[in-house]
């Protein structure tokens, strides 16, 4: 464990980065990088269920979905004020998540991952052809935004101080007593029990609260090009997530977003020469799974540490 | 009154009677064994009473209460701890670590969501390490650990929440009789200082008979015979069905 004094200069100077960025960057690497930002704080909230508790989930991109969709109906079909429709979408992830994790917690391995990818399928399938209330796959666009969040530099700043905030939640959640027993459920679900945590209703709570950041990222998103699509819900995004935690390293805290920037990055570039990117997304799951097994920071923080304390 | 009482319990794999009819009381204080041949029930007796396989019939009191129909969380809460037969650790983190998780549950801190765990309950952590021999150890990952050690902080987890009866199953499992002997010294002097009653399942006659202050025999599923050390030595039936077979 990194001692805390070096943790309090390495969040410091991230904040600085993101504060100065603009100041770099034109409109397109601005809108990249607030991009990057919503993906990292929905693959660093999906780890805390895929690294700190063991649970592969497949249809993460519901909830996601579910925060855009909220508040893009939200936006158009009511008056009500932006903070209270951007408010409740983390809201409505977090009840998804609540509902489908229900039915789904006491499943384990293959069975729990197929059972979420069936789960965020139907939701993918409601707001594909529900076209009275969702447009179906003409999406929802031209969401209305406040002058100064559709300024470009404006949206980034909005978002780096949301994904901070999150990413610092996250943070002292997986320090808590609560964030203990997670990783006692990943390591030894069976002792956990006998240690007194009730495995499947901690299993429960993390999934709903991804379930809100899940949310809370796709309305981030929606915000970011005013608009909402059928695809934030399906299961191509899922693994998307899935392979930015995996490619930073799914034991790690920041390893994540590491990886939704390098996978933001890639998909932005490759995607400008070619119409395969996902040839090259599955080459990465190659490469992570055939020689980065911990992921790039999972590798190099393994390294740096003295050998007995390697796992 | 009893500390445990266990009533008519049964548990039956497919066609086989694994628990057949068990009734038991163990007092409070009191260091006993449960001994008989691979296969007898010793493990599933354990496994039915911290509530990790559910009863096919029968009632378990603790301290008078009916924790029949508990989870293994909910009776660790009530006060009975449980070692395991081959180390169950969290294998990636730290014998601190291991332990002032246990003690965190313990204390009921599960869903406390915003405390710095890091600095929570250091000086208890420490203490249990020390009761069980691992203070120099504490930074080592459970998995590195000696063989030995590992059964130790196995133990050490369990006395994390404060168990009134400790379940032991075979604490000397893969050790050489000498660090046998010490383990179970070592658990024996434990107990002692907390007033805590201990049941453990073992192989080793002469640990059963040095350290016991009562022995509980079974045999396919039941419990065969019971009594003291002295009593289940002269006992004709054990030594048949039992100590023949091992001498």
């Amino acid at each position: 464990m990194i001692e805390s004094r070096s943790n309090w200069s390495w969040a410091l100077g991230g904040i600085m980065v993101l504060a100065v960025l603009p100041f770099f960057l034109s409109k397109f690497y601005l809108h990249l990088a607030s991009t990057i930002l919503i993906m990292a704080l929905f693959a660093m909230s999906f780890n805390l269920i895929l690294g700190y508790t063991g649970i592969t989930s497949f249809g993460h991109a519901a909830f996601f979905g579910v925060g855009a969709y909220t508040f893009a109906l939200l936006s158009i079909k009511t008056n009500w004020p932006l903070v209270l429709n951007i408010c409740l979408a983390p809201v409505t992830g977090a009840l998804a998540a609540f509902v489908v994790g229900y039915f789904c917690i006491r499943l384990h391995g293959i069975l729990f991952a197929m059972l979420t990818l069936a789960f965020s399928q139907i939701f993918y399938t409601i707001a594909f052809q529900w076209y009275g209330f969702t447009g179906g796959d003409n999406g929802i666009v031209g969401l209305p935004s406040p002058a100064i969040l559709a300024w470009d530099k404006g949206f980034y700043y909005f978002t780096a101080a949301i994904v901070s905030a999150g990413v610092v939640i996250l943070w002292r959640l997986i320090h808590s007593p609560f964030g203990y027993t997670l990783w006692t459920i990943r390591e030894n679900s069976l002792r956990s029990s006998f240690i007194g945590v009730e495995v499947n209703w901690h299993r429960l709570i993390v999934f709903t609260i991804t379930g809100a950041f899940a949310g809370m990222a796709g309305v981030l998103f929606a915000m970011l090009d005013h608009q909402a699509f059928p695809n934030y819900f399906h299961w191509s995004l899922s693994t998307e997530v899935l392979i930015m935690a995996l490619l930073g390293g799914m034991l790690t805290f920041t390893g994540p977003a590491l990886g939704a920037m390098v996978v933001t990055l890639l998909r932005y570039w490759i995607s400008s020469y070619t119409l395969y990117w996902m040839i090259f997304l599955s080459l990465i799951l190659l490469i992570i799974v055939l020689f980065l097994q911990k992921g790039i920071i999972g590798t190099i923080t393994e390294r740096m540490k003295p050998p007995e304390l390697r796992t | 009154m009893s500390l445990l009482r266990v009533e008519g319990l049964k548990k039956a794999f497919g066609g086989l009677l694994a628990v057949d009819d068990v009734n038991l009381e163990i007092q409070a204080g009191e260091m006993s064994s449960i001994i008989g041949p691979n296969g007898a029930g010793k493990t599933t007796f354990f496994n039915l009473v911290t509530g990790y396989l559910s009863k096919d019939s029968g009632r378990v009191f603790f301290k008078g209460d009916d924790i029949s129909r508990l989870s293994p969380p909910q009776i660790c809460h009530q006060g009975i701890g449980r070692a395991f037969q081959v180390s169950n650790l969290f294998p990636r983190f730290t014998a601190f670590d291991n332990v002032q998780v246990a003690l965190m549950m313990h204390k009921r801190m599960a869903l406390d969501f915003f405390s710095n765990a890091r600095k929570l309950l250091r000086p208890e952590t420490l203490k249990i390490l020390e009761e069980v021999g691992l203070a120099d150890q504490a930074h080592l990952l459970s998995k590195s650990l000696a063989h030995g050690d590992q059964k130790r902080l196995d133990i050490a987890i369990a006395l994390a929440s404060e168990p009134e009866l400790l379940m032991l199953d075979e604490p000397t499992a893969g050790m050489n009789p000498k660090e046998s002997f010490k383990i179970m010294d070592l658990v024996a002097g434990i107990a002692r200082a907390r007033g805590m009653t201990v049941v453990f399942i073992e192989h080793d006659m002469d640990i059963v008979f040095s350290i016991s202050e009562r022995i509980r025999v079974m045999h396919m599923g039941r419990l065969f015979a019971a009594g003291k050390p002295e009593e289940i030595r002269e006992n004709r039936e054990v030594k048949q069905i039992y100590l023949g077979e091992s001498e």
